[in-house]
């Protein structure tokens, strides 16, 4: 009896060990005798060549995971070539917290509901080459990752079947600041798609939880541009953002989104040449200055001065609205602190005027030629409208009365003339 | 000019009887094909000078005036286009202010010039004239008035062009010169500054292209173009035809210098014919 269990326990300590043995028995070295050769191909011609070398330079390669940690279900296998085709690799086996984002995200939700264009892990990551985020040689390294996103969202077909932004908007990125210094001057820490949106939990901006929606993005930007966020969120636009408000101009409503320019660059929106427009968009807008009781007229009488038809003519030292409002540190004029208070228009007017004094507080900036905004310029433009009406009436009525003179005085030689011609041949004939 | 002495001679003479009064024929004194110097070349030299700067300033301040005009757009298609109108402004405008200067120093300084300065101010018959002149025109009245060496349309350009340089160049200098205004006046004067300069300046323009053009370019009797300009001259003709009063002064003048020498020449004949008696 003893002898007996003692057979039964060495037989399962045997089995225990060849089960454990079997397991060990499809090692990394075995798939490569096969998958080692570059022309080795399934029956559809695809190539199932994996090249060790690329592997073993891998992050999961380095980490010394084996073939079949991913690959499970080719863990017990013992005929080769083994049956294909295989599971889909589960990153979520080691990666959940990442999978579980990306479930959430605009791609996860797709992949979810079976669409075969989502992108999965192996869209952007990789497969057998994968490596660390931060390695400059990884597909998602912020210098190599818009090309990976570009891919999908300038494909017309994918754009048009999920209704996504048009290409055009998405290529606008190439042309921008950002990539510029990603491209042109290699600056990696420059922001790439997933700075802004997000990586595995990308969602579309009319997501509250998406870091693109209204009420992040500034804070979104500010990642990378904490001090002008600061400066920004005690403008008196940012005070009311921080309000909630869904009004107020948060960066992308004056610098553009994926086309977004250096402020020196002719292109970009706040380009001074350009910021007229951009801060009229809102302070031209009917509703939204009676909404907040802007002042009226305040690019109308900006564009009359020599500031505003300078500007207009492409020239860039005059001032246009930012120079004396400042730009993410806009505050009210009543705010002592603000750059057109009364008492701070001289320094502000002197950053261009040097010799500027208190004069140039004495009378409005914003001058529109009305009776009520501007007695004297009023009066003064009354004043030649009728005098050059009247100067210029004046010079029509005497020409025209010197030309029908003329006309008389020429027709009446005319008729003299005939008279003369007549009377002669009357002479003629009667002789 | 004619010495008064002379003059005085000349009119004992008449007394006298020693010359008879139609001895001389106009024609005699004024040659059928001569021509009358109107402009000096000085004056010429200026008026070439005041109108390139004029239509300068004109056509590099037009932006300022339409600054929504898409054709001027096009012509600032360079980034510094606009700066370059202002230097080119400036330019023209410091080149007017010196006609401006010179010419002050002209009616001054030259004789030619101070002889017609004080022809070319205005007087009340200016202002008959050119109501009688509008009449006439009308047909309400029979005789056309008659003018001196400048009639009122000429005075009225005169005083117009000279009061708008004044005008252009102060305004223009305060604009120019804008940080040292301000250090002056508030900046509500600027503003009114500005609407001057832009005000006079259509003022000034429209006056030239519908006036002066009228007068020297346009009217039938000239058209295309007065010459005077270029020559400097009139013919007898044009003399008499618009400047009568002009014209008689001349004859007088010319006149009485004949009859003076023919009142010397008798007075020499005399003292020769007396010792010999």
């Amino acid at each position: 009896m003893a002898r007996t269990k003692f057979v039964i326990g060495w037989l399962v300590l045997c089995m225990v060990a060849l089960t454990a043995d079997s397991a060990k028995a499809v090692s990394s070295e075995d798939c490569l005798a096969c998958h080692e050769d570059p022309s080795l191909a399934n029956e559809q011609g695809v190539l199932l060549h994996v090249n060790p070398e690329i592997y073993q330079a891998s992050i999961h390669g380095e980490s010394g995971i084996a073939c079949t940690d991913c690959h499970i279900d080719l863990a017990d296998v013992e005929e080769f070539p083994h049956p294909a085709p295989l599971t889909k690799v589960d990153c979520s086996m080691c990666h959940d917290t990442e999978f579980e984002d990306y479930k959430k995200s605009v791609h996860g939700e797709a992949f979810v509901a079976g669409d075969s264009a989502a992108p999965v892990c192996s869209t952007c990551h990789g497969k057998h080459d994968i490596k660390r985020a931060s390695d400059p040689e990884s597909s998602v390294f912020s210098l190599k990752l818009v090309e990976i996103c570009i891919k999908c969202h300038t494909d017309t077909k994918i754009v048009a079947e999920h209704n996504l932004p048009p290409p055009e908007k998405i290529r606008a990125y190439e042309n921008s600041v950002h990539m510029k210094a990603l491209k042109e001057k290699g600056l990696s820490v420059s922001a790439a798609c997933n700075d802004c949106h997000g990586s595995h939990k990308i969602k579309p901006p009319d997501d509250p939880d998406s870091i693109t929606n209204r009420l992040n993005l500034p804070k979104t930007c500010a990642k990378c541009h904490q001090g002008i966020y600061q400066t920004y969120l005690e403008s008196v636009h940012g005070q009311d953002y921080l309000k909630g408000n869904t009004d107020v101009p948060i960066c992308t409503d004056c610098h553009g989104e994926h086309s977004i320019k250096s402020h020196t660059s002719t292109e970009s929106t706040v380009h001074s040449t350009h910021i007229a427009e951009i801060c009229s968009k809102c302070h031209e807008d009917e509703t939204l200055g009676k909404r907040y009781g802007f002042a009226a007229q305040r690019l109308k009488s900006y564009l009359g001065t020599y500031h505003g038809i300078a500007s207009k003519m492409g020239d860039t030292t005059v001032a246009n609205c930012a120079s004396c409002h400042g730009y993410h540190d806009i505050r009210p004029p009543n705010d002592p602190k603000s750059s057109v208070h009364p008492d701070n228009i001289p320094t502000t007017c002197g950053k261009c005027h040097p010799q500027a004094g208190k004069n140039f507080a004495v009378g409005k900036v914003h001058v529109s030629e009305a009776r009520e905004s501007s007695m004297g310029a009023y009066v003064v433009e009354k004043f030649y409208t009728i005098f050059i009406t009247a100067s210029i009436g004046g010079f029509v009525i005497f020409i025209v009365a010197d030309l029908y003179a003329r006309r008389k005085k020429a027709k009446r030689a005319t008729a003299a003339k005939k008279e003369k011609e007549s009377t002669e041949e009357g002479s003629h004939t009667h002789d | 000019m004619i010495r008064d002495d002379d003059l005085e001679l000349l009119a004992k003479a008449k007394e006298a009887g020693l010359l008879s009064p139609d001895e001389i024929t106009d024609d005699e004194l004024v040659p059928e094909d001569e021509e009358f110097i109107r402009l000096a070349l000085a004056e010429r030299i200026q008026h070439v000078i005041l109108f390139t700067s004029f239509f300068t300033l004109v056509l590099t301040g037009i932006p300022l005036v339409f600054p929504d005009a898409p054709l001027l757009h096009k012509l600032f298609f360079f980034p510094e286009s606009f700066w370059l109108r202002g230097i080119i402004h400036r330019v023209a405008g410091v080149t007017l202010m010196g006609v401006g200067i010179f010419q002050v120093v002209y009616v001054i300084m030259s004789p030619h010039g101070n002889r017609d300065f004080h022809k070319i101010i205005p007087n009340f018959q200016d202002a008959k004239d050119a109501l009688n002149l509008f009449l006439c025109n009308l047909g309400l009245r029979e005789e056309r008035p008659r003018f001196g060496k400048f009639n009122f349309i000429e005075k009225f350009e005169y005083w117009a062009l000279a009061w708008g340089i004044f005008i252009m160049a102060m305004t223009g200098l305060m604009l120019w010169f804008k940080e040292a205004s301000i250090a002056l006046f508030p900046i509500w004067v600027l503003d009114i500054v500005r609407i001057v300069h832009g005000f006079e300046a259509i003022l000034a323009f429209l006056a030239i292209i519908i006036w002066h053009m009228y007068n020297v370019h346009l009217n039938p009797e000239v058209f295309p173009m007065s010459k005077v300009w270029i020559t400097g001259k009139i013919s007898k003709k044009e003399m008499m035809e618009h400047h009568p009063l002009e014209y008689k002064d001349i004859l007088r003048e010319r006149r009485e210098k004949l009859e003076i020498e023919r009142v010397k020449q008798l007075l020499e004949e005399v003292k020769q014919q007396r010792p010999s008696s």
